[in-house]
């Protein structure tokens, strides 16, 4: 295979489309197992629980979903859902490191969410009545998930615009 | 490191049904054993036929029991056996010892069948426990007994192989919260010991075999303050991690042994700010192992007419 007469541009920026939705849905998941495992437990022993225990388990879920987001807009500026795929290599190498950021955050984020998202519903399961702070405990973790969205976004348009 | 989350979770629903200190000051304030009876009933302990509080606290007892083997691991479930293991080993050499029936002291939930310790014991053939550890004590426990004619050198004994098995299972298990839990167990068992030494004025030897070679006190020096008698033992005491011991220590037994209870509850404690290790479903079966064993004290002392404040000072903190 002559690998001189690959482009790489194209290679990179998929790369980082792939590794967003990989890496933030690897997350997810992660998260969204360990607080399911926790609602399965409270709900074995209270199934009257089951709405408040499911609403904080789908927290950790929105990692996922934004990595899908910043994929699928990487997908449709290189040019992969139609038009033209011709990416130069730097430009390739930008995509790749605009998907870095939810990426990277996504996975973790995701992870320690699913982790403040079992304490809550272990919260819930012994006071009901607190499960708004709960959910408010988990959602802090959100933040730093959005702000790399945000990069993620933001340089991604930012990449179209330049002349490299 | 392996997660509980599931168990964790079905311990922090469950334990919504423990009683409070509340409930617990209620129960002993209760006009006479009848009302404690009530109350308790309400509060979950309810024999299915509805007969009387030895029922329900047989009742609550077997469900504490299906409910740890279905959430615990094998090495969790094993440390919470062993004592009873050697509970059953103790009352079937003092029967076979005596000539006495007493199979009904034995317990269920062991890592070994009671009925196989029991038949074992009686045919001093110890092979079909299938648990060498255990074959080995009950082996020498009865040659000890047969030998010395003396049930305290036999408790002595059978309760030290328990800690040093309880030692082995929790290092084995690699969790740290069962080894500090260990641990617990033996310090507290070797300052009642010692206590119990100094009051009754024992000598060097029989202090040194009374006490279990393990845990985190130093036991030699735990031995020689033992043999100068009880202020010596408080004043060595006072100085360990475990100084707040030694006040109840000057108090008495009863005020000793509640505060070696509480000292186990108060490691317990922390594991309500977990919820991922093991360290919850220990503590919520030793929180309800207490709370069953202060509504036995309270109702046995409500049927006996005991004063209530000398009930009070015997019921260990509760859990919640």
């Amino acid at each position: 295979m002559d690998f001189g007469s690959i482009d790489w541009g194209i290679v990179f920026a998929l790369l980082g489309a792939a590794l967003a939705s990989i890496m933030a849905g690897v997350g997810s998941a992660i998260g969204v197992g360990k607080a399911g495992e926790a609602a399965a437990g409270v709900v074995t022993e209270d199934p009257t629980k089951f709405s408040k225990v499911l609403i904080m388990q789908l927290l950790p879920g929105t990692q996922g979903i934004y990595g899908l987001l910043i994929a699928f807009i990487t997908l449709s500026q290189i040019g992969i859902l139609g038009g033209s795929a011709d990416i130069s290599f730097a430009k390739g190498l930008l995509y790749l490191a605009a998907c870095l950021p939810i990426a990277i955050v996504g996975l973790l984020s995701a992870i320690s969410q699913g982790k403040a998202a079992v304490s809550g519903i272990m919260m819930i399961a012994k006071k009901p009545d607190q499960m708004s702070k709960g959910m408010i405990f988990a959602a802090m973790v959100e933040t730093y998930a959005i702000l790399a969205l945000l990069v993620s976004i933001l340089a991604i348009f930012g990449i179209a615009g330049l002349n490299i | 490191m392996k997660e509980y989350t599931y168990s964790v979770a079905r311990v922090r629903a469950k334990e919504t049904a423990l009683l409070t200190r509340q409930d617990i000051d209620q129960l002993l304030s209760a006009d006479g054993y009848t009302a404690a009876l009530r109350l308790v009933r309400d509060r979950g302990y309810r024999a299915q036929d509805n007969e009387g509080a030895d029922d329900a606290i047989a009742a609550a007892e077997k469900e504490l029991w299906e409910f740890i083997t279905e959430i615990a691991d094998k090495d969790t479930i094993r440390i919470l056996r062993l004592p009873v293991d050697y509970h059953n080993v103790k009352a079937a050499v003092k029967s076979v010892f005596s000539g006495m029936d007493g199979h009904d002291l034995l317990l269920d939930n062991g890592t070994v069948d009671k009925d196989v310790i029991y038949s074992c014991v009686k045919r001093r053939e110890y092979y079909d426990m299938e648990n060498p550890t255990l074959e080995r004590v009950c082996e020498e426990a009865m040659t000890l007994i047969l030998r010395t004619q003396d049930g305290q050198a036999c408790d002595i004994y059978i309760d030290n192989a328990m800690l040093s098995a309880v030692e082995d299972a929790a290092r084995e298990s690699g969790d740290m919260f069962l080894k500090r839990y260990a641990d617990l167990l033996c310090d507290t068992a070797n300052l009642k010991a010692a206590y119990r030494c100094a009051a009754s004025g024992r000598g060097e030897a029989f202090i040194e075999n009374a006490l279990y070679p393990g845990g985190t006190l130093n036991i030699k020096e735990l031995i020689a303050v033992s043999r100068d008698g009880i202020n010596a033992l408080c004043e060595y005491v006072a100085k360990t991690r475990y100084g707040a011991m030694a006040d109840s220590m000057k108090t008495g037994a009863a005020a000793l042994e509640k505060k070696c209870a509480d000292e186990i509850m108060r490691l317990m404690d922390e594991a309500k700010f977990d919820s991922f290790t093991s360290a919850p479903i220990i503590a919520y079966y030793y929180a309800k192992r207490t709370e069953i064993d202060a509504v036995r004290l309270i109702l046995s002392g409500k049927l006996n007419r005991l004063d209530d404040n000398m009930i009070r000072e015997r019921v260990p903190r509760t859990y919640v």
